[in-house]
C-alpha cells in the first residue's frame, strides 16, 4: 500500500496508541532510522527501531497521541501534536499521582517507497523522564511512624538516618520553612532520633562511663548535650542526653548504632544495667510560638520548663516526655511519646494545635542551623573528627574519671588538635552539597567544607568547615565546590547569636 | 508577517544578540515556548526578560535550518542550535524543531523543541556545569 507522509504520520500514532508493533513494524523501510530524545541515540535499521519501538510501546499504557499542525511536502511532514500515557510499572509517587509521559512534540517524518525511512521527534525529555519508581523496598530503612502525616504534609525527599525514614524536604521554597521556622512554628517528623535507652541501678554511672561530659550528678528530669566516643576519642555522635525518670538515661543519638554501642560495652561490665531501643519516636516542635501552640495540648507546665530539661507527661493525652531542646538553635521542645502505637493521633493533634499559630510541617531548617552553628556529627562522616576539633573542649570533662575515650583525649589535649573548626563566608551561590568539599588556603594545607548553605540572615553563602589548626580568623581560602572554585573568609561561629 | 519572517526574526534576535526587532513584531499576548527557559512566556515583556536571560547565558548562537514548511498561518521548521554557553566556555549543539504562527497582528507564537534536560540556563547549575 502507497502512503502519503500525513497517512503514514497518522498510522504511527494509531499503531504506538494501540500497542500494535506488528503494526509499526510494518511501516519501515529496512534501512530507517529514527530519532527518539527519549532513547537518546538515534537508531538505525529496522530491527534496532523495532527493538526500542517495541520496549516503548510496553513500557507505557493508555497512550493518546494529537497530531495538531501538519505540513506535508512531498515525501515528507512536520507535524506539532500531544502525546499522553502512563508509565507501566513505575507504580505511583509516595502521595499516590501516578507517573506519567505526556510532552509535546514536532515530529518529522520521511517516506521512501511508501515506507517510512525516516522519523524524529522534537521533545524535552526533563519533565518526561520519571523520577520515581516502584524498586526493591528498604528493608534496612524503618519508617517513621509519622509516615503518612509527613506524605500528607507534602515531604518530596528523605534521607535515612538512624536506619528510618527521616523527611527532609517539603515542596515549598526554603524561605517559607526558614519563615515558619524563625517567626511562627514548626513541627519535624524525627522519628529517626532514637533513644538508647539505659534502665536500672546503675544507668547513670553507665551513660557517665559511654560519654565525654560529666553527667554524675545529672538530676532527674534535667538534658545534657555531649559527646559519645570511640577509644580513639573519634566522635560517634553527640547525643542529647536526658534522665526522665529516676533509674533511666535516654542518649538521644544521631545516625549511630548507638544503643547497640552501649549494649555491648555494659554486657559483662560490671554495670547493673539493660540496654535496648525503645519504640520512642520523637517529634519537634521549634519556633517562637511553640508554647503557644503547646500549652493547651500538653498537660505538663511547659511553661515553666527551662533549657535542658525534661518532663513525663501526657500530650493529646497520650503519654510522652518533652524536654525544651532541639536542633533549631532557638525555642523548641522535642515530644518523646513512650510508645508510637497512638503516633498519628499525635501527630495530627499537634497539627490542630498548631493551626492557630502558623504551624508548618517542615524538615530539620539547615540554613538556621548552619547559622546557629547546630551541627550534628556521625561517626561515618565524620571525617574521624574528635571533640577538641568539633569546637566541643567544653563538653569533654577528661578529670571526671574513666569514659570511653578518655586516654586517647588527654593525649589529643597535650599534643594539640591538628584541626579545628570554623565558619566561612563563601563567596558566590552555591549548589547542594551532596558531599564534602575540598578547601585549600594558600600554604595548600588541606581542609574540608562539611556544611554549606545560603544564609538568610546574612544574604550570603556560608559555610562550616574542618580545616588544619594554623589556619586563623581572617584567612582567605578556596572552596572547590563542583560548580567552581570560589574565595571564602575564615571567620568564627556562630554566624547569628539570636 | 509571515511565520517565515517570524522564524527568521527569532533566530536573527540570538544571533546578533539583539531581541529588538523580534520584541517590535509580537502580537498582544504572543506566546514563546523555549525549553531552556523552562516556563512559557506570555506577552511582550516576559518574552523580553526570557530572552535577555538566554542571550546572557550564551556568549554566541546560531540556528541554522534545515528543513521548513510554511502554511498561510504556520510555519514548521528543523535545525540545529549551536551555542557558546557563558558560564562553562564550551559549545552546546541541540538538534530542535519549530513552531511560528503570525498574521496581521504579528507573531501570536513561537514554540521550540529541544532536548534542554543537561542545559538548563538556570535552576539546574550542577546538570550544566556538567554538560559538555
Amino acid at each position: 500500500m502507497t502512503m502519503t507522509p500525513t497517512q503514514a504520520l497518522r498510522a504511527y500514532c494509531d499503531a504506538f496508541a494501540a500497542g500494535n508493533v506488528a503494526a509499526i513494524a510494518d511501516l519501515f523501510a529496512p534501512d530507517a532510522v529514527v530519532d527518539l530524545p527519549l532513547v537518546g541515540a538515534r537508531m538505525t535499521g529496522h530491527a534496532e527501531v523495532m527493538h526500542e519501538v517495541e520496549s516503548a510501546v510496553r513500557g507505557l499504557k493508555d497512550i493518546r497521541v494529537q497530531i495538531g499542525h501538519a505540513i506535508e511536502g512531498e515525501n515528507d511532514v512536520i507535524a506539532e501534536g500531544a502525546f499522553w500515557s502512563e508509565l507501566v510499572g513505575a507504580g505511583t509517587k509516595v502521595d499516590g499521582t501516578p507517573e506519567r509521559a505526556d510532552f509535546r512534540f514536532v515530529v518529522v517524518l520521511e517516506i521512501k517507497d511508501g515506507r517510512i525511512a525516516r522519523l524524529s521527534e522534537y521533545l524535552d525529555t526533563k519533565p518526561v523522564k520519571p523520577w520515581e519508581r516502584q524498586r526493591i523496598i528498604p528493608t534496612s530503612v524503618r519508617r517513621s511512624p509519622y509516615w503518612d502525616g509527613s506524605i500528607a504534609a507534602g515531604a518530596v525527599e528523605f534521607m535515612a538516618y538512624n536506619r528510618t525514614t527521616f523527611p527532609m524536604i517539603y515542596s515549598r521554597t526554603p524561605y517559607e520553612d526558614y519563615v515558619a521556622l524563625t517567626q511562627r512554628v514548626t513541627m519535624w517528623d524525627v522519628g529517626c532520633e532514637r533513644q538508647a535507652h539505659i534502665k536500672g541501678p546503675d544507668a547513670l554511672a553507665f551513660a557517665d562511663y559511654l560519654v565525654a561530659r560529666d553527667i554524675s550528678r545529672l538530676a532527674v528530669g534535667a538534658c545534657r548535650y555531649s559527646f559519645v566516643c570511640d577509644p580513639d576519642g573519634q566522635i560517634l555522635c553527640d547525643p542529647v542526653i536526658l534522665r526522665p525518670w529516676e533509674d533511666t538515661i535516654w542518649l538521644s543519638h544521631g545516625d549511630v548504632d548507638l544503643h547497640l554501642w552501649a549494649r555491648g560495652l555494659a554486657m559483662g561490665s560490671g554495670f547493673d544495667v539493660a540496654v535496648c531501643e525503645p519504640d520512642v519516636a520523637p517529634l519537634q516542635i521549634q519556633g517562637p510560638l511553640c508554647v503557644e501552640m503547646l500549652r493547651p495540648i500538653v498537660e505538663g507546665p511547659v511553661d515553666d520548663l527551662k533549657f535542658y530539661r525534661c518532663m513525663v507527661t501526657k500530650v493529646a493525652g497520650i503519654e510522652a516526655v518533652v524536654s525544651h531542646t532541639g536542633w533549631s538553635g532557638a525555642l523548641g521542645f522535642e515530644i518523646y511519646p513512650t510508645s508510637s502505637t497512638r503516633a498519628m493521633e499525635l501527630w495530627d493533634a499537634l497539627l490542630e494545635a498548631g493551626k492557630p499559630h502558623g504551624l508548618v510541617v517542615t524538615g530539620p531548617n539547615v540554613h538556621r542551623a548552619v547559622e546557629k552553628n547546630v551541627t550534628d556529627t556521625a561517626y561515618f562522616t565524620n571525617s574521624g573528627m574528635n571533640p577538641f576539633e568539633a569546637g566541643g573542649e567544653r563538653l569533654v570533662d577528661l578529670d571526671k574519671g574513666d569514659f570511653v575515650g578518655r586516654e586517647a583525649l588527654l593525649k589529643i589535649r597535650e599534643q594539640g588538635a591538628r584541626r579545628q573548626t570554623v565558619g566561612l563566608l563563601i563567596e558566590g551561590d552555591l549548589p547542594r552539597l551532596e558531599w564534602f568539599w575540598p578547601l585549600t588556603d594558600a600554604a595548600g594545607r588541606q581542609g574540608t567544607v562539611r556544611w554549606a548553605m545560603h544564609s538568610f540572615a546574612l544574604d550570603r553563602s556560608v559555610g562550616i568547615a574542618l580545616v588544619d589548626a594554623a589556619v586563623k580568623v581572617g584567612d582567605s581560602v578556596e572552596v572547590h565546590h563542583p560548580l567552581a572554585t570560589v574565595k571564602a573568609q575564615v571567620t568564627t561561629l556562630p554566624f547569628v547569636e539570636d | 508577517m509571515t511565520p517565515s519572517q517570524a522564524i527568521a526574526l527569532h533566530n536573527a534576535a540570538y544571533e546578533s544578540r539583539d531581541a529588538s526587532a523580534l520584541l517590535d513584531a509580537l502580537a498582544p499576548g504572543c506566546l514563546y515556548e523555549m525549553p531552556l527557559l523552562r516556563s512559557r512566556m506570555v506577552g511582550r515583556a516576559e518574552i523580553a526578560e526570557g530572552l535577555r536571560l538566554a542571550l546572557a547565558a550564551t556568549t554566541r548562537c546560531s540556528l541554522e535550518i534545515s528543513r521548513s514548511r510554511e502554511t498561510d498561518s504556520v510555519a514548521l521548521v528543523e535545525g540545529v542550535m549551536t551555542a557558546r554557553l557563558a558560564r562553562e566556555g564550551t559549545t552546546a549543539t541541540l538538534p530542535f524543531a519549530m513552531v511560528a504562527q503570525a498574521g496581521e497582528s504579528g507573531i501570536s507564537r513561537i514554540s521550540l523543541y529541544l532536548d534542554a534536560k543537561p542545559y538548563r540556563l538556570w535552576a539546574d547549575g550542577p546538570v550544566m556545569a556538567m554538560a559538555g
